[in-house]
Order: structure tokens, then C-alpha cells, then sequence
């Protein structure tokens, strides 16, 4: 079970190679409750692995990558998490469900053992939260860029969870799309006060949001301005 | 019709899996691997003339090729999962390999070559039994696992963090279809059953506003189109598994050329 008093996350020590190239090696991070932070740093600098790696779905060569003081590979208590991992485009442009379907899919872990008006209350609840009340009947395949990105966020924010991991959520998505997203998720963080990994190449949100930074690069997390993680 | 004992049970044959192939079918093809079909349906092929050869039941051998087939695309499937889609040519190339090297030692050919187009008109009792059973089976775990189902052909790592047990979900999956593939090829045939898999479907994502509404479409459509095309074959004397396939196709076209008309009345 995951310890409820552990940190979100905590990386010691994390080597990782993909196909024989070393793209992290002996990388020390932690994330307390409530923090925010982004790693930020050039393309192929291993910030996407480092999200992957805290939930589980890659495993480190070496060292221990801890979720909620648990091996984030035999992790389950996934309530606690939310997600917003990288889409391939395919994976939207034929599927053929409706906005509220998907939120009420994604409390697969956080709704067990609600009933179906309890979810959907929930769903509606978080789709507000995300300016898309109104949306559910919509089908995912017609929504704008900036839409799907906000109901995406909508299903990783339904379960209320502790910590909120955002692989390069603005990815694509114009100026004003991409500041809306940001600024939800700061009225989250401040609503519920959930940690936050961010993973974005993009600097222009880290002052909105109020971030501490961490930049990877050559396989190491340095400190950047305002982190208080990033342990080299 | 209907006064021949062998027309009510293809008709009741054709109904379930008119039913259950189009259901599996949605998320097979909305994980983009809609030439699973084609693989299973020939490596169920490989069973077939396997079993011939060895002298058991070719169904038996039909079902334990497809089994095994399937169980490899899930393990090559993580093996290179960047590219999903290997493992299933992969497995397709060497069904069709066995297939055609097997068939060359099997005893009685005419046998054989009904396992690749059907006969649905000469199921037996028996078959009947273990395609109900089969078809139950299939129906039961699209009910539980719709949630499940839903979220990984919308995207494995969201299925995933969503808390889907996903490698489980996986393999419990694709088995399903390879029991289905497996008894479908002996009634519609191992070169039909993937179009049954697929011809609905993509029907059914022209016209639905949501999941639900995909696989209650794509069902129905695979049930309309089963019993046209019996009742076709029966009077016109057609093979049935190409006219039930042709019938789907027929009003795919339809549904294409319905929704163009549509648009240019707007």
C-alpha cells in the first residue's frame, strides 16, 4: 500500500537507456506535496522518460523510483494519480466516443465503487472545472486542439488527485490555448493543492504557474531558478 | 426457409456472430490492428489442416493455433511496442506459411477448402453448442469489460494511468477473439471472418455519436447483414459467407454514398 505520508515522488540514483543510448544516468529528483515543477531542456534530454519512469511505465536500469513511497512499477492505488500523457494523433482522430464517456472512463481506479449518477455528477463537475460544460455530448474526434487538451485534463483532475504529471500538455496548441490550459492548471493546484510534475519545453508558462524549474540535461537534473528539487 | 431444421440453425449461427464479431471488432480496429483478423483467421487455417494431418477434430486444432497465435502477437506486440502492428504480419506471414505447407499432406481437400470460405449451412448440433457457448463467453467479457476496452483503444498509457490492468486486459482480449476467429472460420471461413470483423465497424464509426452507439451499430449491422445474406444465398444459391460478406459491403456503400448526399443538402 502507499505510504500516506511519502513524498509523490522520489527518484534516487536513476540510470535508463533507450537502445543502448544512455539518456539518464544516476538522476536524484524528489516532489513534495503541493510542489509544482517543470523539467524543462532540450529535446531528447530524457524529461519525457522522467515522467514515464515516475508512473511506471518505463523501468529504470538502476535505482528506485518511489510513487507515494512505493515502486512506481508495482504501483496501484492509481486514484492517487493523474495523468495527461502524449497522444498520438491517431489515437483521437477516428475514436468514436463522446467527451463524457471518456471522463467517466478515465475514474476507472477513482470511481470504484460508484454509482453511475455519482460519476457522472463528478464527470460534469470536472468538465466545468475545465470551461467545457456544455461539451459532453461532443464527440472527442471534433474538438479543437486546445478542447481535447482541457477534457484530457478534465479526466486526469476527476479522481481529485495528489499528484497531477503533465507530459508536454501544450504541445501543438496556439498561444491563447495554450495559456487557458496553463491557467487551469494553476487554479487546480491552488484549488486542491495536488503536487505537480510538468514536462514542457515551453518557457513562457513557468512564471504563470509559479514553478520550480529543474532543466535535464546529459542525463542529470540541475537545479534551475527557484528549485528546491532537482538533487544532483 | 425457416421449415429446414439446418436454415434455423445458421440463422440462430449467424445471429450470434453477427453479434459478437463486430462487437470484438471495435476495438480491434480502434486499436488499429484490424489485420488481427486476417492472422488469426489464418493461422486458424494452419490449425485446420494441422489437425487434418495429426487426425484430430480441426476445430480443435483450429482453436489451439489461434490461441497460440494470439498469445504470440501479445508477446511480440511488447517486445516492439512502437510497432504494434509487426506482430500481427508477423504471425499472419507464418500462418500462411503452415497453412500452405500443411495443406499440401491433408487427406481430403474439398474438407479443407470449406474451412477457408464456410458452411454455415451444415453446422452441426455440436458446433452449434460451442459457438453459443463461445459467443456467451465473448458477450460476457464485453459487458465487464467495456470500461476496460473503452480506454485502451483510446490510448494504452491513458488506459494505464487510468489504472487498467492493462497487459491482463491485453491478453484476456485478444484470446477472446482468437476463440471467436476459431469457431467463426468453420461457419463463415478463415478468409471471411475478418471482414465480418472489420465491414461493420467501419459502418458504424460513419454513423455513431459516442462508443455505446459504435458497438450497438456495428452489431446490428453484422446481425442485418448476416440474415440478408442467408436469406439471399438460400434463394439465389450463393455461397453464404461471401454473400453475408458482400451484403456489408453493399451497405457500407450505401452508408458512404447516404451521408454524401446528406452533406450536400446541407
Amino acid at each position: 500500500m502507499p505510504d500516506g505520508t511519502a513524498k509523490p515522488v522520489s527518484l534516487r540514483g536513476v540510470s535508463f537507456s533507450y537502445r543502448g543510448t544512455e539518456v539518464l544516468r544516476g538522476l536524484d529528483l524528489e516532489l513534495s506535496e503541493g510542489q509544482v515543477c517543470a523539467l524543462v531542456g532540450d529535446n531528447g534530454a530524457g524529461k519525457s522518460t522522467i515522467a514515464r519512469l515516475v508512473v511506471g511505465e518505463l523501468a529504470p536500469a538502476s535505482g528506485s523510483v518511489l510513487l507515494f513511497g512505493q515502486n512506481a512499477q508495482r504501483f496501484r492505488n492509481w486514484a492517487l494519480v493523474g495523468y495527461v500523457p502524449q497522444l498520438p494523433p491517431e489515437a483521437v482522430s477516428r475514436f468514436p466516443a463522446s467527451v463524457f464517456e471518456l471522463v467517466d472512463a478515465s475514474q476507472y481506479a477513482s470511481g470504484r465503487g460508484l454509482r453511475a449518477r455519482q460519476r457522472r455528477e463528478r464527470s460534469l463537475e470536472a468538465l466545468g472545472r475545465v470551461g467545457m460544460d456544455g461539451y459532453g455530448r461532443r464527440l472527442v474526434r471534433e474538438l479543437s486542439g486546445g478542447q481535447l487538451q482541457r477534457v484530457r485534463l478534465a479526466c486526469a483532475l476527476v479522481g481529485d488527485p495528489r499528484l497531477l504529471v503533465l507530459d508536454e500538455p501544450a504541445n501543438g496548441l496556439d498561444k491563447e490555448s495554450r495559456e487557458v490550459f496553463y491557467r487551469l492548471v494553476s487554479q487546480a493546484h491552488a484549488e486542491r493543492g495536488m503536487a505537480v510534475l510538468l514536462v514542457t519545453h515551453d518557457l513562457a508558462p513557468l512564471e504563470q504557474l509559479g514553478c520550480q524549474v529543474v532543466e535535464v540535461a546529459g542525463g542529470l537534473a540541475h537545479k534551475s531558478h527557484g528549485a528546491a528539487l532537482g538533487v544532483v | 426457409m425457416l421449415g429446414y431444421v439446418f436454415m434455423q440453425r445458421s440463422l440462430l449461427v449467424g445471429v450470434l456472430l453477427g453479434i459478437v464479431i463486430p462487437l470484438v471488432g471495435v476495438t480491434v480496429v480502434l486499436k488499429r490492428l484490424s489485420m488481427i483478423g486476417d492472422a488469426l483467421s489464418h493461422t486458424s487455417l494452419a490449425g485446420v489442416a494441422g489437425g487434418m494431418v495429426a487426425g484430430v477434430n480441426p476445430v480443435a486444432g483450429a482453436v489451439t493455433a489461434c490461441l497460440a497465435g494470439a498469445l504470440c502477437i501479445e508477446a511480440i506486440r511488447r517486445r516492439f511496442r512502437e510497432q504494434s502492428e509487426l506482430a500481427v504480419a508477423i504471425v499472419m506471414a507464418t500462418g500462411i506459411g503452415l497453412a500452405g505447407v500443411l495443406s499440401g499432406f491433408v487427406p481430403n481437400a474439398s474438407s479443407f477448402n470449406s474451412f477457408m470460405f464456410g458452411s454455415i449451412l451444415t453446422v452441426s448440433p455440436e458446433e452449434t453448442l460451442s459457438i453459443v457457448a463461445i459467443s456467451a463467453l465473448a458477450l460476457l467479457l464485453c459487458a465487464l469489460g467495456h470500461r476496460e476496452l473503452f480506454l485502451m483503444s483510446f490510448d494504452e498509457r491513458h488506459a494505464r494511468a487510468a489504472g487498467v490492468p492493462t497487459d491482463v486486459a491485453n491478453v484476456a482480449f485478444v484470446v477472446v477473439v482468437a476463440l471467436v476467429v476459431a469457431v467463426a472460420s468453420r461457419t463463415v471461413g478463415s478468409l471471411i471472418v475478418s471482414s465480418m470483423m472489420v465491414v461493420p465497424v467501419a459502418c458504424a464509426l460513419q454513423l455513431a455519436r459516442s462508443w455505446r452507439q459504435t458497438c450497438v451499430i456495428a452489431s446490428l449491422v453484422g446481425v442485418l447483414t448476416t440474415v440478408l445474406g442467408l436469406v439471399v444465398s438460400f434463394y439465389a444459391g450463393l455461397k453464404p459467407g461471401g454473400t453475408i460478406v458482400l451484403m456489408a459491403v453493399a451497405l457500407l456503400l450505401l452508408v458512404f454514398l447516404g451521408k454524401k448526399l446528406a452533406s450536400l443538402a446541407r
